[in-house]
């Protein structure tokens, strides 16, 4: 493959994923496009891969076979105005996504949050669709803030995309009316998204508090633990017993029954 | 009707030979119609965006169905209470535009439909027939499309009626949110033909079933209906729940008892807002988290989709229940797409099947029949 003055290259080269290709490699280039960084020859020359008839999604895929989704969309930002329109899907397709006009809202939308927030992304694999609320906001100071803090508080995957949720939606039902600088000091991640859930279900919430506090008021039940649960649609009882024979069990049984009797009519009413 | 809410009409090359489809065109502003021997807009790969579900809605495809034109209805999955209900697909989307639309979630088809071959629906209805020696079905036509909404170019209503003529025992069911009857009045009466709407309260089709007809042009659609000779039934679903949603639905409850009488509507349905997770993204860019239905406290359910705490939905069914049977008891009300565990814990404390006036709405013994040709 000829070698050639990198100087005679454009663009600037502006892509940078967490990781790079090897030093060893070379500077590559589709046509004068710089594909990756080298400092082999002090980055003197370059690869035309153009030449190779490798078809660039191959290229692109060797070059950079883990790009994270919020990587595959700055790449993609950088290159647009470079490659031809019919190759991006196929490049999106090594990478098993498919690009139609709503994924790609979401990588244009993507690239315009805070660069934490997209490595956060990109560290806990977070996947397009659990993204897809940032494709249709129009992001303010708000938005901005609970994404990075998002980051900043490095929550696991699982809680990062509820608050995500949970913050874009009351932002919009609250008209931007809501603290959430405020939410976002409380001391746990717990505590976090106990706030913006009874923000965001206020009805829901306030019946689950009532009837816990209910319970709490309720006498001890001995020999068992008994707790006010929501699980999915439903709340109610769950009540653990720990029996060490039959007749213990038969023992707690009774006394359960005769907890029902005495306290059902205020808990289930 | 009003034609100027739709972009465009494309008519499949191969079917403006058949007379109806060469009257439908004529009848259209020829600036607003192709021809075309292949479907309009390139096909998407993957969920369609609002630019291109809003679209679908304004342009109309007439094209062949390829395919069966019968299927079981989505409630006889394992978990639900079915109603013995099957589902006939004579278009695919709908002009209108309600926010909780499940078609939200279903329609990848970047334009709507109309299936111009209206015959091998009603050759396989009678094929059903005679395989089958069928006392009893029911078909509906408004399960992906709206029954009625476009019903006045295409007068598939009249083939289906006059169809049903002939089997007295089976019910044709069109369900709409439009007052589109007119057009098939004339062929009354027709007790085997029920025309159903789903109903709200007029502040809930204000703000979440865009482009319906009232609830008073739907009433008056349905008191026509009856007037001439044929079924009708009420779908109060989605219910919706808002801060004032026990004087809304009272309002509705009323409304509807003002004009009718058990006599006069067999069965009523309930059903609380529900929809698939997957469609809540598309909900929330095309109507924002100013609707009810986008700001609803929904949570997981049984089937999987997103429904409102089961105490909260458990009292909107009571309350519906009881408004109806303070009036009459001989009211027959059904829940739609719920959980055994609902009906059990509802004021019917019973299954559907036991309960008199509504099992014949649940004869396991035809969905059985039915179940493993048409699967």
């Amino acid at each position: 493959m000829i070698q050639n003055q990198t100087d005679q290259c454009n663009p600037t080269y502006n892509f940078f994923p967490r990781k790079q290709t090897p030093n060893f490699f070379p500077m590559y280039t589709w046509g004068l496009i710089p594909l990756n960084i080298s400092n082999k020859n002090n980055g003197i020359h370059y690869v035309n891969l153009k030449e190779s008839n490798t078809p660039l999604e191959n290229i692109i895929f060797e070059l950079y076979p883990q790009l994270s989704f919020t990587e595959l969309s700055r790449f993609y930002v950088c290159y647009f105005p470079y490659f031809e329109s019919e190759v991006w899907p196929h490049i999106f397709a090594k990478y098993d996504y498919k690009l139609n006009e709503s994924f790609l809202l979401l990588v244009k939308s993507i690239v315009k949050t805070p660069i934490s927030f997209q490595d956060w992304c990109s560290e806990k694999s977070i996947s397009p669709r659990d993204l897809e609320i940032i494709r249709f906001t129009e992001l303010t100071h708000k938005h901005k803030h609970t994404l990075k803090a998002i980051a900043q508080l490095n929550f696991t995957k699982s809680t990062g995309i509820q608050i995500l949720d949970l913050c874009f939606e009351l932002i919009e039902m609250k008209n931007g009316v809501i603290d959430i600088e405020n939410i976002f000091s409380s001391a746990s991640a717990e505590k976090i998204l106990g706030s913006l859930k009874a923000l965001r279900y206020p009805v829901t919430s306030s019946s689950d508090l009532q009837k816990h506090d209910t319970l709490k008021s309720l006498p001890n039940l001995t020999g068992a633990e008994v707790n006010w649960k929501r699980i999915n649609d439903r709340a109610g009882l769950e009540i653990k017993l720990h029996a060490i024979s039959s007749s213990d069990l038969e023992r707690k049984i009774k006394s359960l029954q005769r907890w029902q009797n005495e306290f059902g009519e205020v808990l289930w009413i | 009707m009003d034609l100027n809410k739709f972009d465009h009409f494309y008519f499949d090359s191969n079917e403006i030979v058949k007379p109806r489809f060469k009257q439908i065109l004529d009848s259209l502003p020829s600036d607003k119609v192709t021809i075309t021997d292949k479907p309009p807009f390139e096909t998407i790969n993957g969920n369609l965006s609002k630019f291109e579900f809003d679209r679908s809605k304004k342009n109309i495809y007439f094209t062949k169905h390829k395919g069966n034109f019968f299927k079981r209805c989505p409630g006889s999955k394992p978990g639900l209470a079915c109603c013995n209900y099957f589902v006939l697909n004579l278009g695919l989307q709908c002009d209108m535009n309600c926010s909780y639309c499940y078609l939200q979630s279903y329609i990848n088809s970047p334009v709507m439909n109309i299936f111009t071959n209206i015959e091998d629906a009603i050759n396989e209805l009678r094929e059903l027939e005679s395989d089958k020696k069928l006392n009893a079905i029911r078909v509906g036509t408004g399960e992906v499309i709206d029954s009625l909404s476009l019903d006045p170019i295409t007068l598939y209503s009249r083939d289906l009626i006059e169809l049903f003529k002939e089997f007295p025992n089976w019910k044709l069911e069109f369900k709409t949110k439009t007052n589109n009857v007119d057009q098939f009045l004339n062929l009354g009466p027709a007790p085997n033909t029920v025309v159903s709407w789903s109903v709200n309260p007029q502040n809930i089709i204000d703000s979440e079933e865009h482009g319906t007809a009232t609830l008073n042009q739907r009433l008056e659609a349905a008191k026509k209906c009856l007037d001439h000779g044929f079924g009708i039934a009420f779908h109060i679903d989605p219910m919706i729940w808002h801060p004032e949603w026990q004087e809304s639905y009272s309002l509705l409850v009323d409304k509807i008892l003002l004009q009718f009488s058990p006599n006069d509507v067999p069965i009523i349905s309930v059903g609380t807002l529900r929809f698939q997770p997957s469609q809540k993204n598309l909900m929330r860019e095309r109507f924002g988290m100013k609707s009810m239905v986008t700001q609803a406290e929904v949570f997981p359910s049984h089937d999987g989709k997103l429904r409102y705490d089961a105490n909260i939905r458990m009292k909107m069914y009571d309350f519906v229940v009881q408004r109806f049977k303070e009036n009459n008891k001989k009211w027959n009300i059904f829940f739609c797409m719920e959980s055994p565990e609902t009906w059990l814990h509802s004021t019917f404390k019973s299954l559907p099947k036991r309960i008199e006036g509504l099992n014949e709405y649940f004869d396991n013994r035809v969905v059985q029949q039915f179940q493993s040709p048409l699967i």
